[in-house]
């Protein structure tokens, strides 16, 4: 039984959903007696204005917003931290003479506006982590600036030169001078990303109603000191995540417009992190709308007040997290456009601080791993937001990346999709067609929390937050780099060392990559045992000690009298670094902790059974993974933070020299001279990884010989570098470089899946036929090891394409119209200008995808004039341009799969007997159609049958075969049936409802068309079942 | 009566074959969807269903007597009927009538078979759509909401019956179920006629006559004791009393050809359907005989089966007294007879449910076919659900069971059905005779042991 309380809150709650909007009210607090634990999920600088003898200074502090293990919000003021940079101190400095540094400083960079930048200057040893230097410190300049924004003034004079009176000009590289003012105060304080803070007891100031800044729930002060140094790790806080999703009702054939049409509903559903089923959902709708069970119906009658009360209710929600589908670059854009259209003042103070109104501006986000991308930006002071299509984007490649076909891949299930132009209609119905349009709208606000759940997407950014240190929101708009950045400050901190500020030299230097071996390609029915190199580069990084501060130079070897091989390795690459034993280097250190703690972590992982646990252990170990290895591509990255091409350019030449000497290795081992059976083969070696042929058959000696190979050859490497036997792949299909297929095998009685690597069955510009002839011939390869089944079966696919027997929803290719002036003519642009003319209203716009199938044209004519709508096709029985299909969807992929395996007898594939019988549909429309006379012909013997005779089924002579025809007819008839009630019921199904008629239009569903073809199906056949009545 | 103006589906319009009442009519159309079924339905059992919840749950004496002993309103009280599903005020304890959605994990998922490339014919049958995820819940036209309870996991519920829910919608949005009811058996507007002495109607199914099963020899002693030629004076004086004979579907087993002749011990070089056409016409003159087909038998499986085509029996189809009927279909006397595919189907949805109790089931629904279309096939019928009762027949008997069972149910108004299992006669070679007198039963097995 629930205690009685909760029982009242229930029923009351029950009758009024707005009682639940509110978080919990805030317990007594006593700053005095009561300490305050909060997740941290956002941080950001501010600035606070003291007077201080009488002129008014200013003074940076820093935000941090969070939500305590109660669900209460907290807005905590961190005061007394001033940024600081560091400069080798001029020579023979004296530390009397700091005072004078500050004086020369500020009166060299300060002006009446900015009185006295530097607040300080002081004297302390470091050591720089460029290069290796004998372990010596060297005397630094610690010079702390009053505010962050004076920190590049500041850099430059001391970069160009300041007079000092004891030392004239002083002029120095500056050191850490460009790590931003938040990070470095996280740095300093030690504040992971989404960690969670402390505030003991008696450190802290709580504000009254009246001082508060913010709108959370306890808004504190404290001094920077005051906070307590170990950050505490695993759980997540009651975080309150709201998704929304809104409909316009736009107009015929043109994109909603914010300063033309309306917003007409908003969904939202609020959720807690780590409760399985949402708190609540609500619906707000311009005009009535019939009620919706398990969701509140908020009607207005105009949109102004509907635009006023859904920002009351999201600042009464107060949520911490904010996501939904594309609402950076939609939703909340023409959300903030459209209420100042409508000049709803009160609209945009929906952010986390009193009076600060909400804005939207574009930016940029651009990165080596993601590529560039312009992005709309919505901050909402103090909440986070998770745009889940940008999570797709950046995460998966995709087919595509509409919801729908997202859902489908990863909640296995379609989505209802509403197409824009019948919006508008059920928006100007009634209450009940205002209501499906509701229900259609609270789904696709539920979408995006529930594929943040099933993909952990939430979870697993904040572990990466944590593991790497970067603020959350970092995750997502900004690159790699100031993950590793980070993490080296943290570990330089540590060590009294000073990373020197470089000035971007903007240089593109390439250096050599991977090295692959060349591939022997073909199909393998035999196992080929995989050898890969456990996480290759941090562990070359690592084996070798190559970093920054073991970095060496020629003139550093000889004063100090190095000896190669014992105190420093001189790497492939000819660069130098010392030996461990002389100065273990930084980011083998970083790279260690990292390893180490994604060692535990797994364990953790195996041990733990409670699934919200284990999917914040798993989320771990994955950040600490991409960690590791983005480390590498840190040193490599030309325009980064602190490029060292030496120590790159080291690490893929060990890496290539390993391959080359693991193949050497294996091949001089396992040979028959040695005893062994067979000569083994390295048959491709890709980066990490190489393909061994020991030639067995048989699969458990494959297993032994490659984990005995793994043994030997990691005997050959330094520690840490561990060759591990992994998989056997078995058979095996190597097609080219980087392009194979295999059934993987880790343990002798049951393979695990099938892997491929390279084989585009996903590309965007192949219709569904190649996807499925694709995996259906690698699976009969592969599992079933049937080349000739596999054979047989493309024979009989291109067979039935040229009958025109596959179904047309395998054939249509969908692409996108993103913009009109392509430079090149395309058919989906050509179609789109094509059913414009046809009916402007339902013809696809900019931003629509455009599904289309290739159609019978003249000869020679280009494909892009052949392109068609399906639905026009299906309607008026349009022939399909079938050679096309083989020619240009087919033919390549098919041509790479099987080549290896057939060599020279390809072509037999696309030209042999099965590609002979050709069937032409007659088209009902156009040219000739009006001349054709349609006559009956005998079902069994296809002789015509004369009008006289009826509409009967077959001719006098064929009668004895009657019975038969009729029992095969019957199958036809039950076929078609069968496929019309399983479609139409599907559908149903799937819209969630059985007493409302589909109104479904998801052309990426692969039903869509098919229950409109099966409609014509099913009555063409019982019309031929009937002719039977005739006969008899 | 040529079978082409009964069959007029060219025009789109189906007639089931009907001789005790007019009420199984529809026509249907490919263009339209189910939703007008469905909708067909709840308009037909609603006000049957509201009526019979009525009577349950609100009887003065005991509301009083409850309330008095109980303070807590949400469990008692007096009890509003929310017009429809949209209608229900949360936390507010209330009655509502609709259909019934099983989303069961199980079910054949067209979406799942395409990706597997095996869609062209029908799934793979299953035993059960079960799976403990499984979601319940009540629809009308206005909305959907999610049943919650224990009583809704065991009370063997179906897609598309219509029912309806006592209970409060909670903070979640479901429906939190306290008590079920059923529209119950349909009105039985004439008493079961007295007859003066003993007639038998004969029951049989799952003859499966194919390529490789034949005629057989308890086919042939079948045919023998209709014929009144086999059994001891007992037999005969019963066998003489029965008057008809009505085959329950899967005669021919049309997985392979018809006419291919086969080489048979008894029928030496006919064809399934030569020696089906001779069996029947033995029968036939017998006896007045009708053949109801089934999922094997070939013609359409969507429901209701059309009858088979009579020019399929050239020799059987000369005589009087036969009659090839639809599956669903009202015989004679009153009775509905199935071939058996819409109980099986609908006992796919529960873990336990037997057959007949799921027959039982079904006329308390007055539905026979609740589970079309969302899992058996059937027609998009646009003007009437055929298979809503509107009256209890006397007998109800189902074809193609793995054995013999049999209940006498009554109703509250005097109804009175007997509902029959009837097995698989090529597994089990029994037939079932019913007393037309007194509903009593009596299997038959011809059994043979070499």
């Amino acid at each position: 039984m629930e205690p009685p309380h909760v029982r009242t809150l229930f029923l009351s709650a029950a009758h009024n959903p707005r009682l639940l909007w509110a978080r919990n009210p805030v317990p007594p607090l006593n700053p005095a007696s009561d300490s305050i634990a909060f997740q941290q999920i956002e941080i950001d600088e501010n600035i606070k204005s003291l007077s201080d003898e009488n002129r008014i200074i200013e003074h940076p502090t820093i935000r941090l917003f969070g939500s305590t293990g109660q669900g209460n919000s907290v807005l905590c003021h961190v005061h007394k931290f001033y940024p600081y940079f560091y400069a080798p101190a001029p020579v023979g400095f004296q530390a009397a003479h700091l005072p004078s540094v500050t004086q020369a400083l500020n009166s060299h960079c300060g002006n009446p506006e900015n009185p006295d930048p530097v607040k300080q200057a002081e004297l302390c040893e470091r050591e720089s982590v460029w290069g290796y230097h004998g372990n010596v410190t060297a005397p630094f300049l610690k010079i702390t600036i009053r505010m962050p924004k004076f920190m590049t003034m500041v850099r430059k004079a001391i970069e160009r030169g300041v007079h000092i009176p004891q030392y004239n000009t002083y002029s120095a590289t500056c050191y850490e001078a460009d790590l931003r003012y938040l990070l470095r105060f996280m740095v300093d304080c030690r504040v992971q990303g989404a960690s969670w803070v402390e505030l003991p007891a008696g450190s802290y100031r709580l504000r009254a109603d009246g001082a508060k800044t913010g709108t959370c729930q306890i808004e504190v002060d404290i001094d920077y000191q005051d906070l307590p140094d170990e950050p505490e790790w695993s759980h997540i806080a009651p975080l309150r995540i709201l998704s929304f999703d809104i409909e316009c009702a736009g107009r015929r054939g043109i994109f909603p417009e914010a300063k033309i049409d309306p917003v007409i509903q908003i969904a939202s559903v609020v959720k807690v992190q780590g409760q399985a089923k949402p708190l609540f959902r609500n619906i707000f709708t311009l005009d009535t709308c019939a009620p919706i069970v398990g969701a509140q119906t908020l009607s207005f009658e105009k949109e102004a007040e509907m635009l006023l009360e859904w920002s009351k209710f999201f600042a009464e929600v107060d949520p911490d997290l904010v996501i939904g589908y594309n609402t950076s670059n939609f939703d909340f854009p023409y959300l903030f456009d459209r209420a100042a259209h409508l000049k709803v003042d009160r609209f945009p103070y929906i952010g986390r601080l009193a009076g600060v109104p909400v804005t939207v501006t574009s930016s940029r986000f651009s990165s080596k791993a993601y590529g560039t991308r312009d992005n709309m930006t919505t901050s909402l002071f103090g909440r986070l937001q998770l745009d889940m299509l940008q999570v797709m984007q950046r995460d998966y490649k995709l087919r595509s990346y509409s919801l729908n076909s997202v859902c489908a891949e990863f909640l296995d299930e379609q989505k209802e999709d509403v197409h824009h132009s019948i919006i508008t209609d059920l928006q100007n119905g009634n209450d009940e067609t205002r209501r499906r349009l509701a229900i259609y709208c609270l789904k696709d606000a539920y979408l995006p929390l529930r594929l943040m759940d099933k993909l952990m997407s939430f979870i697993n950014y904040i572990e990466m937050a944590r593991v790497t240190g970067v603020p959350f929101n970092y995750i997502l708009t900004r690159g790699q780099q100031i993950k590793v950045m980070t993490q080296l400050y943290r570990r330089t901190l540590q060590e009294g060392l000073v990373i020197p500020t470089l000035t971007d030299q903007g240089g593109d230097e390439q250096y050599e990559g991977a090295t692959v071996l060349e591939p022997r390609s073909g199909y393998y029915d035999i196992p080929i045992a995989t050898l890969d190199f456990a996480s290759l580069y941090p562990s070359i990084m690592m084996a070798h000690n190559l970093c920054y501060t073991s970095l060496l130079k020629t003139s550093t070897i000889e004063s100090m009298k190095l000896v190669k091989d014992v105190d420093y390795v001189v790497t492939p690459n000819n660069d130098c670094f010392v030996k461990a034993h002389r100065r273990r280097g930084l980011l083998p250190t970083v790279l260690d902790n990292l390893l180490s703690a994604r060692k535990r972590a797994k364990a953790d992982l195996k041990r733990e059974t409670d699934p919200f646990k284990r999917a914040v252990l798993d989320g771990r170990q994955l950040a600490l993974k991409i960690s590791a290895n983005s480390v590498y591509g840190f040193t490599g990255a030309t325009r980064g933070g602190l490029p060292c091409l030496q120590i790159s350019s080291s690490v893929t030449s060990y890496g290539r020299e390993m391959i080359d000497r693991t193949k050497m290795e294996v091949e001089k081992k396992y040979t028959i001279a040695n005893g062994y059976q067979h000569d083994a083969e390295v048959i491709y070696g890709d980066t990490d990884s190489v393909m061994v042929k020991f030639g067995t058959q048989n699969l458990p000696d494959a297993m032994a010989l490659g984990r005995e190979a793994a043994e030997f050859v990691t005997t050959k490497f330094v520690n840490p570098i561990k060759l591990e036997f992994e998989k056997v792949y078995f058979p095996y299909l190597l097609i080219s470089k980087k392009r194979y297929a295999g059934v993987y095998w880790t343990n002798p009685d049951k393979y695990d899946k099938m892997d491929t690597k390279g084989i585009e069955t996903v590309r965007r510009d192949n219709c569904r036929l190649v996807q499925i002839v694709m995996e259906t011939c690698l699976r009969r390869i592969l599992i079933e090891r049937d080349v000739e089944g596999a054979l047989s079966y493309t024979k009989r696919i291109i067979s039935d394409l040229l009958q025109n027997k596959i179904d047309m929803s395998q054939l249509v290719i969908t692409k996108a119209l993103s913009k009109t002036d392509y430079a090149a003519r395309q058919a989906h642009v050509e179609l789109a200008e094509r059913m414009r003319k046809r009916d402007a209203g339902s013809a696809p716009q900019l931003g629509d995808r455009v599904p289309y199938v290739i159609i019978k044209g003249t000869k020679n004519a280009a494909a892009y004039e052949k392109s068609e709508d399906p639905m026009y096709v299906l309607e008026h029985n349009i022939p399909i341009d079938t050679r096309y299909y083989l020619d240009q969807q087919l033919a390549n992929p098919l041509k790479r799969l099987f080549e290896p395996i057939l060599g020279d007898k390809f072509n037999q594939l696309l030209s042999g007997e099965h590609t002979r019988t050709i069937q032409i549909s007659a088209p009902t429309t156009g040219g000739l159609s009006k001349f054709t006379v349609k006559s009956l012909t005998c079902l069994s013997c296809k002789t015509p049958i004369k009008k006289a005779q009826g509409n009967v089924a077959v001719c006098e002579k064929c009668r004895d075969r009657a019975p038969d025809l009729y029992r095969k007819q019957v199958e036809v008839v039950n076929t078609v049936e069968t496929r019309y009630a399983r479609l139409w019921t599907q559908c149903q199904r799937c819209q969630g409802s059985l007493h409302q008629e589909v109104i479904c239009t998801s052309r990426d569903c692969p039903i869509f068309y098919m229950r409109k073809k099966a409609q014509k199906d099913v009555q063409d056949a019982v019309d031929t079942l009937d002719r039977f009545d005739y006969t008899w | 009566m040529g079978f082409g103006q009964k069959y007029q589906r060219y025009i789109a319009r189906l007639i089931l074959i009907d001789y005790g009442s007019n009420e199984w009519k529809g026509s249907f159309q490919y263009e339209a969807e189910y939703a007008n079924l469905y909708f067909l339905r709840l308009l037909a059992l609603k006000t049957p269903t509201t009526e019979a919840a009525h009577r349950k749950w609100i009887q003065p004496d005991q509301a009083s007597s409850l309330s008095a002993s109980s303070s807590d309103s949400t469990t008692t009280g007096p009890i509003m009927f929310a017009p429809k599903v949209t209608n229900i005020v949360p936390g507010q304890r209330c009655a509502v009538v609709g259909t019934v959605y099983c989303d069961k994990a199980h079910k054949p998922n067209v979406l799942d078979d395409l990706s597997q490339e095996l869609w062209l014919m029908a799934p793979p049958a299953r035993d059960s759509y079960c799976s403990p995820d499984d979601a319940y819940y009540l629809e009308d036209e206005s909305s959907r909401i999610t049943l919650t309870g224990e009583i809704v996991r065991s009370a063997s519920l179906v897609t598309g019956a219509v029912v309806a829910v006592l209970g409060m919608e909670n903070l979640a949005g479901e429906f939190e179920v306290q008590d079920l009811c059923f529209p119950g058996l349909a009105p039985q507007p004439s008493a079961l006629p007295e007859l003066a002495e003993d007639q038998y109607v004969a029951l049989v199914s799952g003859l499966n006559l194919a390529e490789g099963n034949p005629v057989s020899l308890p086919m042939e002693m079948l045919a023998e004791y209709l014929a009144g030629h086999l059994g001891a004076e007992g037999d005969q004086e019963i066998n003489s009393s029965i008057v008809r004979l009505v085959i329950l579907g899967n005669s021919l087993n049309s997985t392979t050809s018809l006419t291919e002749k086969c080489q048979s011990l008894f029928l030496n070089g006919l064809s399934p359907l030569e020696n089906l056409d001779t069996l029947l016409s033995d029968f036939c003159s017998a006896m007045p005989t009708t053949i109801q087909p089934g999922e094997r038998d070939p013609v359409n499986h969507v429901v209701p089966q059309q009858p088979l085509h009579t020019s399929l029996f050239p020799q059987a189809s000369k005589l009087s007294s036969f009659q090839s009927v639809s599956n669903p279909s009202w015989i004679n006397v009153g009775d509905i007879s199935s071939s058996g595919q819409t109980i099986s189907d609908a006992c796919k949805y529960t873990e336990s449910t037997s057959a007949l109790e799921m027959a039982e089931l079904t006329l308390r629904w007055r539905h026979i076919a609740p589970s079309a279309p969302d899992t058996l096939w059937c027609y998009p019928f646009v003007d009437n659900d055929p298979f809503v009762l509107k009256s209890t027949p006397h007998l109800y008997c189902i074809g193609n069971q793995s054995e013999f069972d049999s209940k006498l149910i009554k109703g509250s108004e005097g109804q009175v059905c007997r509902i029959v299992c009837v097995p698989d006669f090529s597994k089990t070679q029994t037939i079932v005779l019913i007393n037309l007198r007194n509903l009593a039963t009596h299997p038959i097995s011809f059994a043979v042991n070499f």
